[in-house]
């Protein structure tokens, strides 16, 4: 029988005629165009989302009386705490998220340039996690801290009210978040992972 | 960015560009996304240049950043339907050569081919463009071993759909 493959292969050297050919005029331009591939989209959104989290941590701070008042309890310095381990956090995450991109290499080979380009999107997606795993754990750990230091600022019913709206403060920030993710990443990255898990079978 | 890097750029390109027309008629559907993938393929190769040293034929390293752009880079602007205009599209067919049946086969394998998915399309069309499996592997970043297995797989599969 004949190899079809082979017969295919015959047929396919000879397209060359066929293909469109451009000229060192045509191929100048095109240098100075801007590349829109994924690595390039998950650079604008992750710096976008950086921006967020940074305008969510730093910028927002709560004011009015209520907020003397807590301040009054946790004191300064929790909040200077705070602030420095977001800081801290925030140069690590960025610092982090930069060497991966920079090990981001279209002449590595396909599945280690997939590798990088996930690990890079991961940065991001641990930073927000990070971020989430702070809210509540500075949230329950100033609830334990006013509780404890001065339970007269917190009546049962007021405490029942603040853990039931953390609650759903979390579930629909965690719910738009997994909308927004599954929305921009699962675009962009589905065809990108079902590759690199084929790939990942090839060296099973 | 120096004029004659530039120059030995597009000359190069210019000399090895089939190599990359004939990714982006594997990996797209039509005129505008052939010529959306190329762009892209070029953005990336002028992008690596300065790493290339050399020490590999420019066209050998091609195949690289072309193949890593269409698998893994490239994010097609617009989602076309997958029915394909085959006179336009696909590949020119030869119908002095081959007789009816021939050409009937090959218009059969080569859409068989554009349904792979990307990677066996990758191994494809390094076969096809006439790479040994030391190439091959090299090309994709997997074993030989691994390469000649999964090409027999293809190889099945392309067959069965041609003697189901």
């Amino acid at each position: 029988m004949v190899d079809e493959l082979e017969m295919l292969k015959k047929d396919w050297q000879k397209q060359e005629g066929s293909l469109p050919k451009y000229t060192k005029e045509d191929l100048y331009p095109m240098l100075l165009k801007k590349s829109s591939s994924v690595v390039k989209w998950i650079l604008f959104i992750s710096i976008a989302e950086f921006a967020v989290w940074i305008l969510l941590s730093f910028g927002i701070k709560i004011t009015g009386d209520d907020a003397s008042n807590v301040k009054t309890v946790i004191g300064d310095s929790v909040e200077y705490i705070s602030t420095g381990i977001h800081l801290a956090a925030l140069i690590f995450f960025i610092g982090w998220f930069y060497k991966n991109y920079k090990k981001i290499e279209n002449t590595d080979s396909p599945r280690v340039l997939m590798q990088n380009i996930l690990n890079t999107r991961k940065t991001v997606k641990y930073y927000i996690w990070f971020n989430l795993a702070f809210l509540v754990l500075g949230t329950v750990g100033a609830f334990v801290l006013i509780e404890t230091t001065h339970p007269e600022f917190l009546s049962t019913d007021s405490l029942f009210l603040a853990v039931i709206s953390l609650i759903i403060m979390l579930a629909l920030a965690i719910g738009i978040l997994l909308i927004i993710y599954r929305l921009l990443y699962g675009r962009l990255l589905k065809r990108l992972r079902a590759n690199y898990n084929q790939l990942k079978k090839l060296e099973l | 960015m120096d004029k004659t890097v530039e120059d030995n750029f597009v000359t190069l390109l210019e000399e090895n560009q089939n190599i990359v027309h004939k990714i982006c008629r594997l990996y797209t559907n039509n005129r505008d996304q052939h010529n959306d993938l190329f762009q892209e393929i070029t953005i990336q190769l002028w992008r690596a240049f300065p790493k290339f040293r050399g020490d590999s034929k420019f066209s050998t390293w091609m195949y690289r950043v072309g193949l890593n752009t269409a698998i893994t880079l490239y994010r097609k602007s617009k989602r076309t339907v997958q029915t394909q205009d085959f006179d336009s599209v696909m590949f020119r067919i030869s119908s002095e050569e081959y007789d009816d049946t021939v050409e009937q086969q090959l218009k059969l394998m080569y859409s068989a081919v554009k349904e792979l998915n990307d990677i066996d399309k990758a191994l494809v069309f390094l076969y096809l463009e006439d790479k040994n499996y030391s190439e091959i592997s090299e090309t994709l970043g997997i074993s030989e071993v691994n390469a000649r297995v999964k090409m027999n797989r293809v190889k099945k599969k392309l067959k069965k759909i041609l003697n189901p």
